[in-house]
């Protein structure tokens, strides 16, 4: 069964209560490489182990880029 | 006074927990590729480099598909050797900001922000109001916030008095590689702040760098005038050498300015006469 959830200001369809964890491995994304921030609160470490994902939930993945000012 | 010292060194810049001994602040973006930045950091060797934050591209695999990994921008750049001092570029409101330097935190485990709030799309200049509301936030948060503003003289001494650690007044607006257009408020900005003041933005040339840090500058932040150049890599070098040439001459104090010629040359001894 999947959730629909915003990830990245897109709609999209995961697993019904997947970790963050194991969401972003089946991405196949390096976690030590991006930060998460669930339902605008940002998720450390162990965190994405704990948290899973609801119905509604707002998800942003993101990553340092190049940049100046 | 005239010392006769040893060979010269330079004292490191110290802003909270980073400490500079190459007052180059390099950017990262608008670079050709990951290789050419990488040579240009080993060309200039800062010591602090600035980054942003960004959406990753989360490309949705086909049913039945291998998710493909995600390219994540600057993977080709080593940059465990640097300082990372993240921007709140994108934001347009100090709440925004707030968010992206959260986000910042936890990618760069550090508490170094550089404050961005851009006002206008068209110029780039700063919100004064949400630059001053972001830094305040900030500071009570526990960051160590460099703030990005304009050269106006009040707002960065308002700035100062919110907390902020260092004050990064633009030598013109972001990306146009101008020069200093405002020496005296500049130069008033430097000279009234107790905190560092770091010229960012809108250098074009080596030879403006070493100009502002003769002025007293503490530091100065290029990106574009580097990343578009020719030769990025001898252009980082160049930048490099010029602000610790610029840090030198004003730590040396320059001489004084005469109307009245003065040979500086014995006009005694000439043989013939």
């Amino acid at each position: 069964m999947t959730v629909a959830i915003v990830l990245n200001g897109e709609p999209a369809e995961v697993e019904a209560g997947i970790t963050l964890a194991a969401f972003l491995e089946n991405l196949g994304i390096d976690r030590r490489r991006v930060v998460v921030e669930h339902n605008r609160r940002v998720l450390r470490g162990a965190e994405l182990e704990a948290a899973t994902v609801a119905r509604g939930d707002e998800l942003e993945v993101l990553q340092l880029v190049g940049g100046g000012a | 006074m005239t010392t006769v010292a040893g060979p010269s060194t330079l004292q490191p810049l110290r802003i909270g927990a980073a400490t500079l001994g190459n007052r180059l602040i390099h950017g990262t973006g608008r670079f050709p590729s990951d290789a050419v930045l990488q040579a240009c950091l080993e060309a200039a060797r800062p010591d602090l480099v600035t980054l942003a934050i960004r959406r990753l591209a989360l490309a949705p695999a086909a049913p039945g598909e291998v998710p493909q990994a995600p390219r994540n921008e600057l993977a080709g750049v080593d940059l465990s050797a640097f300082t990372l001092l993240p921007n709140t570029a994108g934001a347009t409101t100090a709440e925004q900001a707030v968010r992206l330097a959260r986000l910042a935190r936890a990618a760069t485990l550090g508490d170094l922000i550089k404050v961005e709030v851009i006002g206008d799309e068209r110029t780039l200049l700063p919100d004064p109001a949400g630059t001053l509301d972001a830094t305040r936030q900030l500071v009570r948060e526990g960051f160590t916030v460099l703030t990005y503003t304009s050269d106006d003289v009040v707002l960065a001494l308002r700035l100062e008095e919110a907390g902020a650690a260092a004050v990064m007044p633009g030598a013109a607006p972001i990306g146009t590689t101008l020069g200093p257009q405002n020496e005296t408020n500049l130069r008033l900005i430097i000279e009234r702040l107790t905190v560092p003041v770091v010229i960012d933005a809108g250098l074009g040339v080596p030879s403006e760098a070493a100009r502002v840090m003769e002025w007293g500058a503490a530091a100065v932040l290029v990106n574009t005038a580097i990343a578009r150049s020719r030769d990025p890599v001898e252009m980082a070098r160049a930048f490099s050498e010029a602000t610790a040439a610029g840090r030198r001459a004003h730590l040396a104090g320059r001489a004084e300015i005469s109307l009245q010629a003065a040979a500086s040359t014995p006009a005694t001894g000439v043989p013939g006469s």
